[in-house]
């Protein structure tokens, strides 16, 4: 997903800037978490994120949401009402097919990004 | 396609709103319920664990506003919120928004009502095909001080250049002519023409009815038949479907009705012609010009117009040269016309080829442009107006605006909103101005000056909706603009300071003084406008012509019962005597054409005593050519000359 920049003001792209650099992002944690975890309520992603992070990723767990409804809108999740083994109600969301080719593209894509920046802070030194 | 999915999701939320916003609430229940589940887990009282669970998880209403914007359309959600706020504030005050609407509905019903005029007049197309490439060919000469487009070329010629140009798809030739019809007893006098056989395929118009002429039609021999206008057809035959080989009478003489032709077609119209027969206002009537083999050949002038369509990527240009060339060789090959020769015309008829909608819109189109001009001015007028309204309005809820951006709200979104009221006014105003305008095209006709091509048909069409609607938007956004701005420019620390209930008054004074200078400047142009052209008009009005303003005209034409002069003469003596005897008329008179009317006939003439070398137009004969009218008894004493 090519990032999109927000059109208001210097001001405002100022203060969004790091979330939305975040967000291709989170949409990619979110993804691969799903494959690997199969369907998964938004507590338990969040969880997931927390540990795979050692806590680094030091974010509110309502600021998955947007992340959520993004990928369900493109169709790449799918959710649906559930019940835990504590049998609390939850909304579980399942990775698509076509969000398995999204993970794909989106993975290939950050690898290419992150090579490049290693390139360009290796070559800083 | 994920980005299509995306939009259509988006859109479907905007609809499904309160079914998406409780399945978020319900969402975020269970999150926070899992979340203390495993507070209680670690050993937290049910309590603490709630409370631990509401700090991991962050602010809920920033969760769900960052939903609620990421999964709908939000420019829809605000665009609705604006409206339905506008709709509220405007109604609080109805004093401003009476004003400001009517404002604007005068622009803008003036400016439609125009448009629709122009519309008729200028940009709808005429109901002859393509009329961009039908022209007039006219022969002027060089030797007749008159205006080059009173002159057709003359049979002979006019079928030599229909037999050698190349330049045309059709050519039709036909001659104006008026009839005395005469149903169930009464007579009336029609404009009629009588048209050669390509006359109808050169205007690309089929009949509605029934067949126009074709084949053994414009032969003399079977020359009695005619097609109607629809407006003959629905007054005298109350457009009755069996109206087809009828008989109608014209200047005594049968004739067999094989067509009727559709609605607008009443070609040629007052206006279509360039100098064409004043009594004729349009024709409802055309009957076979059926010319025989001597008076196809003939090189006489005779009333006749030359109409052709241009082959497609043919220029009028082209034509005029291969017209000017063909003229130049019939120069060349033929002698005078014997009563040309005689009245001192040498045969030197020229060439001029002229579009047919430059003569038939070409002479209103600066009035057109005049009208539109001063109608936008109106308009402008008004937008100053209502931006004014605007910027008071403005200055007074400086308070109530200070507030909504203490709580936050964006300077954009500001902007918005008070566009989006000013829009709401536009909407209004376009609304009231289209009535308006309806109104005014109701009047139209009986304003009517008599020479604007198709004026009755002015109507509101798609295309002055349009206008309408886009110059109403375009005016409530110009009107709505520099205060929409203005007012969100305040600073906010300065109103919390001063509590100020006027923040940026300074700034609004000078736009408002801007805007005042701008309407007068526009309000003095537009009554200098008026006042010159009502001063023109009483000029006009007050020209001596020559004539009591008591005197009264009425038209007579006399059909084939009178065709020699002796039969003429005992006829008019006849009537101006009877006419003399009714009481209150003083005196009685007649001429072929009146004064003031854009036709005339033309001779030579001779003065003795006069030195006529010195007025000489014509190089063969010392002869005067003039403008001449016949008068008859009696005319010299209605004049007081």
């Amino acid at each position: 997903m090519t990032p999109k920049w927000c059109k208001c003001s210097l001001e405002c792209q100022l203060k969004k800037m790091p979330i939305q650099i975040l967000q291709g992002t989170l949409d990619l944690m979110i993804l691969r978490t799903l494959t690997t975890m199969g369907p998964q309520h938004a507590y338990g992603i969040a969880g997931r994120l927390q540990q795979v992070s050692d806590d680094a990723l030091n974010l509110n767990q309502g600021t998955i949401y947007p992340a959520l409804v993004r990928l369900e809108q493109h169709g790449w999740t799918r959710s649906s009402w559930g019940r835990t083994e504590n049998n609390r109600e939850a909304k579980y969301y399942t990775i698509t097919r076509a969000g398995l080719k999204a993970l794909d593209e989106e993975t290939e894509r950050w690898r290419q990004m992150a090579d490049v920046v290693e390139k360009l802070l290796a070559e800083e030194q | 396609m994920a980005h299509w999915r995306r939009i259509v999701a988006k859109l479907h939320n905007l609809l499904a709103n309160k079914h998406t916003e409780e399945d978020l609430a319900r969402e975020v229940a269970s999150h926070l319920t899992l979340l203390a589940d495993d507070f209680e887990r670690r050993g937290m009282s049910p309590e603490e664990a709630r409370l631990a669970a509401r700090r991991a998880y962050g602010g809920v209403e920033q969760a769900k506003q960052a939903h609620r914007d990421e999964r709908s359309l939000l420019w829809i959600e605000q665009t609705i919120q604006d409206l339905r706020y506008g709709l509220r504030t405007l109604s609080k005050s109805p004093g401003f928004t009476i004003t400001a609407v009517l404002t604007l509905a005068l622009g803008i019903g003036a400016c439609t009502a125009i448009f629709s005029l122009v519309n008729a007049v200028l940009i709808r197309s005429l109901p002859y095909g393509d009329p961009e490439r039908l022209v007039y060919l006219f022969s002027p000469n060089a030797s007749l001080k008159i205006p080059a487009e009173v002159i057709f070329p003359s049979y002979g010629d006019f079928y030599d250049i229909k037999r050698e140009a190349k330049s045309y798809a059709d050519m039709s030739s036909f001659e104006q002519a008026e009839f005395s019809v005469t149903q169930h007893g009464t007579t009336q006098r029609i404009g009629g023409a009588r048209v050669d056989d390509d006359f109808f395929s050169t205007l690309q118009s089929t009949s509605e009815l029934g067949r126009t002429f074709a084949g053994e039609d414009n032969q003399p021999a079977h020359a009695k038949v005619a097609v109607i206008s629809h407006a003959l057809w629905v007054s005298m035959f109350g457009a009755s479907p069996d109206v087809l080989n009828r008989p109608i009478k014209l200047d005594g003489a049968n004739y067999q009705i094989v067509g009727v032709m559709p609605p607008k077609f009443e070609y040629p119209f007052k206006s279509d012609l360039p100098y064409g027969d004043a009594h004729i206002e349009s024709t409802l009537i055309w009957v076979p010009l059926a010319l025989d083999s001597k008076a196809k050949s003939s090189r006489a002038l005779v009333n006749n117009v030359s109409l052709a369509r241009l082959r497609s990527g043919v220029s009028i240009h082209q034509a005029q040269a291969e017209m000017a060339g063909i003229m130049a060789r019939l120069d060349k090959e033929y002698v005078a016309d014997a009563r040309d020769a005689d009245a001192g015309l040498p045969r030197e008829w020229g060439a001029l080829v002229e579009s047919f909608t430059g003569i038939s819109v070409g002479p209103v189109r600066p009035l057109m442009r005049l009208l539109l001009a001063a109608v936008g001015l109106v308009l402008l007028i008004a937008c100053g107006n209502v931006a004014n309204l605007m910027l008071a309005r403005a200055a007074e809820r400086a308070r109530e605006l200070g507030v909504r951006a203490a709580l936050g709200a964006g300077r954009g979104r500001m902007v918005r909103q008070l566009l989006t009221e000013s829009m709401l006014v536009g909407v209004g105003g376009c609304a009231v101005g289209i009535v308006l305008a309806l109104l005014f095209l109701r009047l139209l006709p009986k304003l009517d000056p008599g020479n604007i091509p198709r004026l009755n048909e002015a109507s509101l069409d798609a295309r002055v909706i349009l206008v309408a609607i886009g110059g109403s938007l375009l005016t409530s956004l110009a009107a709505g603009l520099m205060p929409a701005i203005g007012a969100s420019r305040m600073e906010l620390t300065d109103f919390l300071k001063s509590h100020a209930m006027r923040g940026s008054s300074a700034g609004h004074h000078r736009l408002q003084s801007a805007l005042i200078v701008a309407q007068t400047a526009m309000v003095v142009v537009l009554l200098a406008g008026a006042g010159l052209l009502i001063r023109s008009f009483i000029n006009v009005e007050s020209v001596d012509t020559g004539f009591t303003r008591s005197a009264v005209t009425f038209h007579v034409s006399l059909d084939q019962r009178y065709s020699k002069p002796e039969q003429r003469v005992p006829f008019y003596k006849e009537m101006m005597t009877k006419l003399e005897a009714l009481p209150g008329v003083e005196a009685a008179g007649s001429v072929n054409y009146l004064p003031l009317s854009n036709s005339e006939s033309i001779d030579f003439i001779w003065v003795n005593g006069f030195d006529n070398k010195d007025h000489q137009q014509t190089e063969g004969g010392d002869e005067y050519p003039s403008g001449c009218r016949a008068i008859f008894y009696g005319y010299r004493r209605l004049s007081h000359g």
